[in-house]
């Protein structure tokens, strides 16, 4: 089976986030071929160069998502920089729609007591996002020059008149030129992939045409190549998010983007949430990494039935001696704690007060390097170069509050401590029941579930065995990548055959197993003047 | 309690009360509380998700739901969301949508680190197109060609009529003659600058103003006539008082005609400022047209006047032939920019570039998946492409 991975910002580029389960899963599945389109997202980030590929990897393609269009993007119908009348008619028709339902996204609906569904007031919106995409999406591959159209003074006056429409967000109504400039600027970034030459442009390289499954790491721009594939072929869709691109959009835009005023904001805040539901809509398989991702998902129109949890695969080997307890590795001393949460704060030593005035001997090392040079308590060790050894001299191992997948629980479960963690993001579904929960930023329970632990070797140890047994079932590579392959192989069997594509018998389920088989009852060729051949 | 705590470390001074504290303390409406505390996230967000993801990347999001009755922490948002208390969103604000510093175009930028903020070619182009950078080269010679006309192509011209062949010119006499006009041009490169710049502001302001395209239209195009008329105004004076005070110095017989010639020097100058306006709005196949168009006029003269014998020179002598080359082009550019220039998308060129590569989460904070031991990447090349 051949594997179209589409990736934005990551693999294979080495600088960017979540290389490294594609990167795993890519060696792991050596039985298949993969080819990568990946979007890059900066100049630094082309120049810091790309993980090494393994051989069963065909092809790797690469477009920018950032800087200005492209000069051979926009193809043959934008040599002259614009379309002719009659595909300036039928861009205009689908961007003012495009506009019209990003201008409405979020708008308080006209009705007080209209329903509001899990997408927000925006389910006629939808749709109208979805046709007017597909709809630029098939101009775009008939005679391209997308890229020009979205910056011209077209594109310009539908989204202002989208603005001053009725029933257009609130916000939206103060839009001044500049914004609409702004907007339409990155509303062509956001829209790139529709103007990549993947779709099987010229006869020599099929792209994605060729492709019998595109698997894609995030529901954001990365999807999209993903989406008219399936428009275009008929090909499977499985999104991926060990990140909601969504969530990290919001959270980097109130960081990074404030220099954006509002109006643009909204409408590009609208233009992802549309873009994403899209995504969850359209996919035939989304698979999300935790629970915390599994709700953002649902919450943006992601059908129930389709959601796969797949828990990201850690690479178990370094944790192996520790974990077993061999001979010559670092033992459970019981009396040191191990902080792996990150930031150290005000409320750990508080908590590690309360524990030393119990159990004076009580050390805690934390793992990282010292902050801000306010001196740390006394009994606080710390240990900058992080190792399996590090988690593995805790008696018990202390997390943070982390947001997204906490990898230094998992790690720590690795290598059979036990571990006390705040109850937040997606904590109880990795522990289990096999280590404890504390209320987050509460000193006082925090010394108390230590204290608990330091004085009971025997529940330690069993905690901790028992933690290592469930990290081994649930989070090791090999089942990380044995869940993808079993799920390639589903999607692929529900897939209808490729009429175009030769039957390859290498190919498991080459011929899908539940469609119809191709048998012609009458043997009499189709007459000429219908079209075949 | 024996704290081992040092001055200033204790909880009070994070500013992150453990949730017992406002637990207690605002029983009576958790989710005003919570709405104190996040303030300016409600008031900034512009969908209730951006509040929910805020809230979970704080790591409290499922307990403050909790706390406040809500099932989970997207209901809780939404009621934040909805309770928080905007500013009208159209009301002062008068600001672009992007900061002043991202907000210069490529033309700005070119003068502001060269200072040459000529009428001419000679600014280094904005980063665009292959083709662009020709035509830019090719602006460039015919910037020169141009110039070179302004200063010695009325003696040539007078020469080739008169009859002789152009070896035959008095060069010290053509290019002292000429002294005036090179100081004027040399000169009025600085006002070019200055009016090219006012215009790129004028613009900008013009853009964050405007509410409509069509304002804007209203607002672009007096603009540029504005710095179009400034600039020839200030070539206009920099030309008469240079002429009227070197003249009688230089030439030991002033010209007949002196009008003739200035003019044409100013639409010269005119035309290379519309040229660079527009060029450095992406517009350079007009640019180039144009500023080709006099450069041909002009060669077609000389050319015609070498082969021709007996043409009849004009009525008001050489300097009508630069005058008519340069203003008919000009006007054809000034023409063709008016309504070009006057459309807001006319105007993104270089704009945004900086300013938007900010909104990429390329670098969304520190990530917990980001490969700890991460394999070294070989330094391929990127346009690698292995055999299908």
């Amino acid at each position: 089976m051949r594997v179209g991975l589409l990736t934005e910002g990551g693999y294979p580029y080495a600088a960017g986030e979540g290389g490294q389960w594609c990167d795993q899963l890519v060696r792991g599945l050596g039985t298949h071929e993969f080819e990568i389109y990946a979007l890059s997202r900066g100049a630094r980030q082309e120049r810091c160069g790309w993980y090494g590929l393994p051989e069963h990897v065909r092809r790797v393609r690469t477009a920018p998502l950032w800087g200005d269009p492209p000069e051979g993007l926009d193809g043959e119908g934008g040599a002259g920089g614009s379309y002719g009348k009659r595909e300036r008619q039928r861009f205009g028709e689908h961007f003012t729609e495009l506009a019209a339902a990003v201008a409405a996204m979020g708008a308080p609906p006209s009705d007080p007591l209209g329903d509001i569904g899990p997408t927000g007031a925006g389910g006629d919106q939808a749709y109208r996002f979805a046709d007017a995409l597909h709809g630029l999406a098939d101009l775009t591959r008939e005679v391209g020059g997308l890229g020009t159209a979205l910056r011209s003074e077209q594109a310009l006056r539908a989204l202002e008149a989208a603005c001053r429409a009725p029933g257009a967000h609130p916000a939206v109504y103060g839009t001044r030129v500049a914004d609409l400039l702004a907007v339409s600027a990155l509303l062509e970034r956001a829209l790139r992939p529709l103007s990549l030459d993947w779709y099987g442009a010229c006869d020599s390289d099929r792209g994605l045409a060729g492709v019998d499954l595109c698997h894609a790491t995030s529901a954001g721009p990365a999807a999209l190549p993903g989406l008219l594939a399936k428009r275009f072929f008929g090909t499977p869709l499985l999104v991926t998010e060990y990140e909601v691109r969504l969530r990290a959009y919001y959270l980097n835009n109130a960081a990074s983007a404030a220099g954006l005023s509002l109006p643009v904001r909204t409408l590009l805040s609208a233009f992802h949430r549309l873009l994403t539901a899209e995504v969850y809509r359209s996919a035939d398989l989304v698979t999300p990494g935790d629970a915390q991702v599994r709700r953002w998902q649902e919450r943006c129109g992601a059908d129930r039935e389709r959601l796969r949890t797949v828990p990201p695969g850690v690479d178990e080997r370094p944790y192996e001696d520790v974990g077993e307890g061999v001979e010559g590795a670092v033992t459970d001393d019981g009396r040191t704690l191990v902080w792996a949460g990150g930031r150290t704060e005000p409320y750990l030593w508080e908590a590690l007060g309360i524990v030393r005035e119990a159990e004076p001997g009580v050390r805690l090392r934390v793992i990282g390097a010292p902050q801000d040079g306010r001196q740390p308590p006394e009994g606080v060790l710390f240990d900058e170069n992080p190792s399996p050894e590090s988690y593995a001299a805790g008696s018990a191992v202390l997390t943070g509050p982390a947001d997204g997948f906490p990898l230094p629980l998992v790690e720590a479960m690795f290598c059979g401590r036990a571990t006390v963690s705040p109850d937040t993001g997606t904590v109880r579904e990795i522990i289990g029941g096999t280590g404890l929960v504390v209320p987050p930023r509460a000193a006082r329970e925090l010394a108390d579930a230590c204290l608990a632990l330091l004085r009971d070797p025997e529940r330690r140890a069993r905690l901790g065995a028992a933690a290592r047994a469930r990290a081994l079932e649930l989070f090791t590579v090999e089942r990380h990548v044995t869940a993808f392959g079993a799920l390639y192989l589903e999607l692929i069997s529900h897939a209808p055959p490729r009429e175009d594509a030769p039957a390859d018998p290498s190919v498991p389920f080459g011929r899908a197993a539940g469609a119809p088989a191709p048998v012609s009852l009458s043997a009499r060729p189709a007459p000429t003047w219908a079209g075949r051949r | 309690m024996s704290t081992p705590l040092r001055d200033g470390a204790a909880a009070a001074g994070t500013g992150i009360p453990p949730v017992r504290t406002t637990a207690v303390r605002t029983t009576a409406d958790p989710v005003k509380a919570l709405l104190h505390r996040h303030r300016e996230l409600c008031v900034q967000a512009v969908d209730p998700l951006e509040i929910a993801a805020a809230l979970e990347a704080e790591g409290i999001a499922e307990h403050e739901a909790a706390h406040c009755r809500h099932r989970d922490v997207f209901s809780l948002s939404e009621e934040l969301y909805a309770r928080v208390r905007r500013a009208e969103p159209a009301a002062g604000r008068q600001d672009s949508g992007l900061q002043d510093g991202g907000w210069q175009d490529g033309e700005g930028h070119g003068e502001g680190q060269d200072g040459d903020g000529s009428a001419e070619f000679d600014g280094a182009p904005p980063v665009y197109a292959s083709h662009d950078a020709a035509r830019w080269t090719a602006g460039r010679l015919a910037t020169l060609w141009l110039v070179a006309y302004a200063l010695l192509g009325d003696p040539l011209l007078a020469a080739l009529l008169n009859g002789r062949p152009p070896g035959t010119l008095d060069l010290p006499h053509a290019l002292s003659a000429a002294v005036p006009t090179a100081l004027a041009l040399a000169c009025a490169v600085v006002p070019a600058g200055w009016c090219a710049r006012w215009y790129a502001e004028r613009v900008r302001h013009a853009l964050a103003g405007s509410r409509t395209l069509g304002e804007f239209r209203t607002r672009a195009w007096p603009a540029l006539l504005a710095a179009t008329g400034l600039d020839l105004g200030a070539l206009l004076a920099l030309l008469w008082v240079l002429h009227t005070a070197l003249d009688t110095v230089l030439a030991p017989r002033p010209p007949a005609d002196p009008v003739t010639p200035i003019a044409a020097a100013t639409a010269l100058g005119g035309l290379l400022f519309l040229a660079r306006i527009t060029a450095a709005r992406g517009r350079t196949r007009a640019a180039a047209a144009a500023v080709s168009a006099a450069c041909a006029a002009e060669a077609a003269a000389l050319l015609g006047a070498w082969l021709g014998e007996g043409v009849e020179a004009p009525f008001h002598g050489p300097a009508v032939v630069p005058l008519v080359a340069c203003a008919a082009p000009a006007l054809a550019l000034l023409i063709h920019a008016l309504p070009a220039l006057s459309r807001a998308s006319a105007h993104r060129y270089g704009a945004h570039a900086t300013a938007l590569d900010l909104i990429h989460p390329a670098a969304a904070g520190p990530d917990h998946r980001a490969p700890a031991g991460r394999p070294h990447p070989e330094p391929h090349t990127p346009s690698e492409e292995q055999g299908r």
